[in-house]
């Protein structure tokens, strides 16, 4: 390997978040900021360029959807399916093209991304436009099963945070409408099914965010702790007003919240933790409380417990999250 | 890997919990239930289809009612106001279908909660499908066929606010012969 091979595989690892700067100058034993003559705190900026590719991106997308809007009653089934799954799949196949040209640029994932939004659409209209049966939810559920398998597929081959989200959003639909399909018209719970499963969705968001915050998709690590912290406690959180049991879990689910989010070094995780405390020791306050004490009482005792917790959540920010980032 | 395994877990445990044998009897039966119902937690039409329906000799024997009877003193007679409405639940589809009085006279009943193969129905504040811990986040009401620690609910034809109101089921009795 040459020196020019040499540094564009370097360029690209660092582009796609496997190693960063500051690694590449630990290792070669000066400190980031010095060795590369950058500030001591580097301010996360995104290149104009990069800003230009997605707001053109966005800009080409609603351009589309308006266009093909206006003659959508007047396009044939053919055309309907080209329009949307069609022009979503040459959309995929542009950006991985472009992924294996210039992997160092981000237009191979602006192209991804907008496919990735039409590529579900589309295939729900291609399933219409069949004709296909849809009295029941499996074609749905087995078409986002093939959406999630294919950017599965395409995360593995070109290892891209984008096409790991759209492998993980996917997925997720899949799995809710999966098991909705198998409980159609049986005598289940819903809602009490529905709270479980957002529980473990939100327990598999926590695993991937840290399986993602020692590799290529380190990006996607805040996204997955915010949304799988806060699909868990909402989930948990809604089986509170009927059930003593869950009464008594549910504080030791915020507080196992609240350590993993130093564990995981993640602020998303500390909000959503703190903001469901809050939550609780309202409702608890509201439920046992208010008839002894009074609400005047318990809104004073409340300020002050409200106050107390954000200090300390500011606290365990500054001391164990901040400093570690 | 541990991330993906747990839905696949939740997953199995939904088709297990649908796929496993339940409680089944070889015998079908009869429910009634009023036209009217006042709602949560009312008994007034169990109370009436208790006085004006009645199992005797293993078939359905009506009853007269004191045409003055106002069990809820709504000053409207009970006659008047309540009419019962049968329905055979089939235990093998767990489905019911609504039969007229004269249909459910012409059957023959155990006189007993249990059927000939040990099943009784058992009313229930939650469904827990036995896989699945504290399933009981929310309350709701319904009826199942139990034996012994198992159980399988019933889909019965929800009457107006069946869903609050436990007490809108009066069980009439098994339906003697059984499938055997």
């Amino acid at each position: 390997m040459n020196k020019d091979e040499l540094l564009r595989e370097l360029a690209l690892k660092i582009s796609t978040g496997e190693i960063n700067r500051e690694e590449v100058t630990r290792s070669l034993g000066g400190s980031a900021a010095a060795d590369l003559g950058e500030p001591a705190t580097p301010a996360p900026h995104i290149g104009l360029t990069k800003w230009f590719y997605w707001l053109g991106g966005i800009i080409a997308i609603v351009g589309i959807i308006l266009f093909v809007g206006q003659f959508w009653d007047d396009l044939g089934s053919a055309a309907r399916i080209i329009v949307t799954l069609g022009f979503g799949l040459i959309l995929a196949a542009t950006g991985s093209m472009l992924l294996k040209q210039k992997p160092n640029q981000m237009i191979g994932s602006i192209f991804h991304t907008l496919g990735g939004l039409l590529i579900p659409g589309g295939t729900m209209v291609l399933l219409y436009e069949l004709d296909v049966d849809l009295s029941t939810l499996w074609p749905i559920t087995i078409s986002f099963g093939l959406i999630f398998v294919f950017y599965l597929a395409l995360a593995a081959a070109h290892k891209r945070p984008i096409l790991t989200f759209f492998a993980v959003a996917n997925g997720t639909t899949f799995v809710y409408l999966l098991i909705e399909s198998l409980i159609e018209g049986r005598a289940y719970e819903h809602e009490n099914l529905y709270a479980y499963l957002t529980m473990i969705v939100g327990i598999t968001y926590l695993l991937l965010a840290q399986q993602f915050s020692r590799g290529w998709n380190k990006q996607l690590a805040g996204l997955f702790n915010f949304f799988g912290s806060a699909g868990f406690l909402a989930a948990a959180g809604s089986r509170i007003p009927d059930s003593v049991p869950w009464q008594l879990i549910y504080v030791l689910f915020v507080l196992a919240m609240l350590f993993w989010s130093i564990r995981a070094k993640s602020r998303g995780i500390l909000a959503v933790s703190t903001i469901a405390l809050l939550a609780y020791i309202g409702f608890i306050t509201q439920e046992y409380f208010v008839d002894s004490i009074g609400w005047p009482i318990a809104l004073i005792i409340l300020g002050f417990v409200f106050i107390g917790l954000g200090y300390a959540s500011i606290n365990i920010s500054k001391k164990y999250i901040q400093a570690a980032n | 890997m541990v991330a993906f395994g747990l839905p696949v877990v939740f997953i199995a445990g939904v088709v297990l919990s649908i796929y496993l044998p339940g409680v089944s009897t070889a015998y079908d039966f009869v429910y009634a239930s009023c036209n009217k119902s006042y709602g949560y937690y009312d008994d007034v039409c169990s109370r009436y289809l208790n006085n004006a329906h009645v199992v005797e000799n293993g078939k359905l024997v009506n009853k007269p009612i004191d045409p003055t009877q106002d069990i809820n003193r709504n000053k409207i007679p009970d006659a008047n106001e309540f009419t019962a409405r049968f329905f055979r639940h089939d235990t093998a589809k767990n489905e019911s279908r609504e039969i007229t009085l004269g249909e459910t006279q012409m059957l023959n009943f155990n006189q007993l909660l249990t059927s000939p193969d040990g099943v009784t129905i058992s009313s229930h504040s939650s469904y827990n499908s036995g896989f699945f811990p504290l399933f009981d986040g929310r309350s709701s009401y319904g009826r199942s066929l139990v034996k012994g620690r198992r159980s399988t609910r019933l889909n019965l034809i929800n009457g107006v606010d069946r869903y609050y109101d436990p007490s809108d089921f009066h069980f009439v009795g098994w339906v003697l012969p059984g499938r055997n």
